[in-house]
């Protein structure tokens, strides 16, 4: 005689599957864990730790991401649905954070291609000062007065970047107006002493001092020297303020724009019928 | 070095004043204690130190890489006044001129402190590039005479050319490392530099190395200050003692 059936052995379905969907999530997050940080590992070598962290994250999260649909498909939830929504979200979500897509792919190849150094002076866009920080979205100057200038890295990707400190010298032009009658020839001799003089105007290349043009005023001369590029703000400051002085002691005469009254007598009367702007 | 004003004489600075390269030097003790000031030609205090007892100081010509554009250079660009030309496949020697900085070092055993560092020549130390703007070196600049007798404020240098090739070679620049670059005094109060062997291996390649010079009796080797050991340590790569240059131009 057959024995009534009271019961399966077996687990019913809806509890193997809820435990095997917690398996799943369990594994997933262990794995997503472990892999996570492993990625950190090896990218915090050859990348900054911010962005080694973002891309780890980013690993970890797909995979927990995984773990999940897989776990609902096992509960029987129809996850295609959630497969369209993400697609549709993602879509409305990349058209939405293009920018910081763009930013984000910048500072990677920013990384990769590393065009300055921390601490290095730069201009970028027209801001000029020393590199304070490369992170994943932007690029941080602090500029010569102190100020902290934050800029995309998208816009740094683009731009013209100025990094005068790659050379060991940087050429700095002055132009002098020398009033008209002054003794050109004496005038680029003392320059020339005086460059000669200084100890950051560089033997070679060597300096040069010519006439640049004849102007409405005098003279226009230029004077061209090299100087170190790390000492290139006290050589432009200093050697502009040996030359004037040597002029002023040769008694050469800086061009300056000069008023001429006239005087002209009409019929008994004064008048300063005539006056303007001439040169000397 | 007696403490009367007059002609530089390199080597112990005893208590007393001194005229070098138009800077006074004034040395003074006092209980033991050594004072050591330094009026630049303008008369200004330029530099003033105390030094500890048992120390004693010595006035030495270094080779020009204490001077604060330190940091900027490590090399000595000398260009000749005329090119220097050389037969096909030959051996030739000139004396060159090497320009040097007056240093003032504490002596305590075996270690050399720098105290003071000034220029020996009138006016401030000039500076070149050699080769590229980017790729090329940062030097010291110095022009100097072929076989002419050294002027104040430098070393005498032997530059030993050897022209490894088919060609004659016109020699106008030698470029010299700072490490291996040693000064000596020689006992009749002049300077002498490593000897310079510049081997032209190439259309426009030459080897640059140092020899040491055989020296008379009674020459002192300028030693060594702790900030250029450490420096020399601490950044080897960068310090070769031989070099590289392209020669002519």
């Amino acid at each position: 005689m057959a024995l009534p059936v009271i019961g399966s052995l077996e687990p019913p379905p809806l509890v193997y599957d809820a435990a095997t969907a917690l398996a799943i999530l369990l594994s997933s997050i262990i794995t997503g864990f472990l892999i996570g940080r492993r990625v950190r590992l090896l990218l915090q070598a050859r990348v900054s730790r911010d962005l080694a962290l973002i891309i780890s994250r980013a690993v970890s999260y797909a995979i927990y991401s995984l773990g999940v649909i897989a776990a609902l498909s096992q509960l029987g939830v129809n996850v295609n649905v959630f497969l369209l929504a993400g697609g549709v979200a993602g879509i409305v979500i990349g058209f939405a954070s293009q920018t910081i897509a763009a930013n984000l792919l910048s500072g990677i190849f920013l990384y990769l291609d590393r065009p300055f150094k921390q601490g290095e002076p730069v201009e970028i866009n027209g801001v000029g000062g020393v590199l304070h920080d490369v992170s994943v979205f932007s690029t941080k100057i602090r500029r010569w007065d102190g100020v902290l200038v934050r800029i995309p890295n998208e816009e740094v990707f683009k731009s013209i970047i100025e990094m005068p400190a790659r050379s060991l010298a940087r050429r700095i032009d002055y132009q002098i107006p020398l009033a008209r009658g002054a003794d050109v020839a004496r005038a680029r001799e003392a320059i020339l002493r005086e460059l000669e003089k200084h100890g950051l105007v560089l033997a070679e290349p060597p300096p040069e001092v010519y006439i640049e043009s004849m102007g409405e005023y005098g003279t226009l001369i230029t004077v061209r020297y090299w100087s170190p590029s790390k000492r290139w703000f006290d050589a432009k400051i200093s050697v502009i303020e040996n030359v004037r002085k040597a002029l002023k002691e040769e008694g050469i005469e800086i061009a300056a724009p000069r008023r001429i009254v006239e005087l002209e007598e009409q019929g008994g009367e004064q008048d300063n019928n005539s006056a303007g702007e001439q040169g000397n | 070095m007696n403490g009367s004003e007059g002609e530089t004489r390199l080597g112990p600075l005893d208590e007393g004043s001194y005229k070098v390269a138009g800077n006074t030097i004034i040395v003074r003790r006092f209980r033991g204690w050594q004072e050591y000031i330094r009026l630049s030609p303008e008369g200004s205090v330029a530099a003033r130190r105390k030094l500890a007892p048992g120390m004693r100081l010595l006035l030495a010509s270094y080779p020009p890489f204490l001077l604060p554009e330190q940091g900027l250079f490590n090399c000595i660009y000398i260009r000749l006044s005329e090119p220097v030309v050389v037969h096909q496949r030959s051996v030739t020697k000139v004396i060159i001129e090497s320009p040097f900085d007056y240093a003032v070092i504490a002596e305590s055993g075996d270690s050399h402190i720098l105290v003071d560092v000034f220029p020996s020549e009138a006016g401030p130390p000039k500076l070149a590039v050699y080769g590229d703007l980017v790729e090329g070196m940062l030097c010291r600049f110095h022009k100097s005479p072929v076989d002419n007798e050294p002027r104040p404020g430098t070393a005498t240098t032997v530059l030993h050319i050897i022209n490894q090739i088919d060609d004659a070679a016109s020699i106008s620049r030698v470029v010299l490392p700072r490490s291996g670059l040693n000064y000596y005094h020689l006992p009749g109060g002049t300077v002498r530099a490593s000897d310079v062997v510049m081997t032209i291996k190439g259309a426009a390649l030459a080897e640059i190395e140092y020899e040491e010079p055989r020296l008379p009796r009674g020459s002192v080797r300028v030693p060594m200050v702790q900030r250029e050991r450490r420096l020399l340590e601490a950044v080897p790569y960068r310090l070769h003692e031989k070099l590289v240059m392209r020669w002519g131009f």
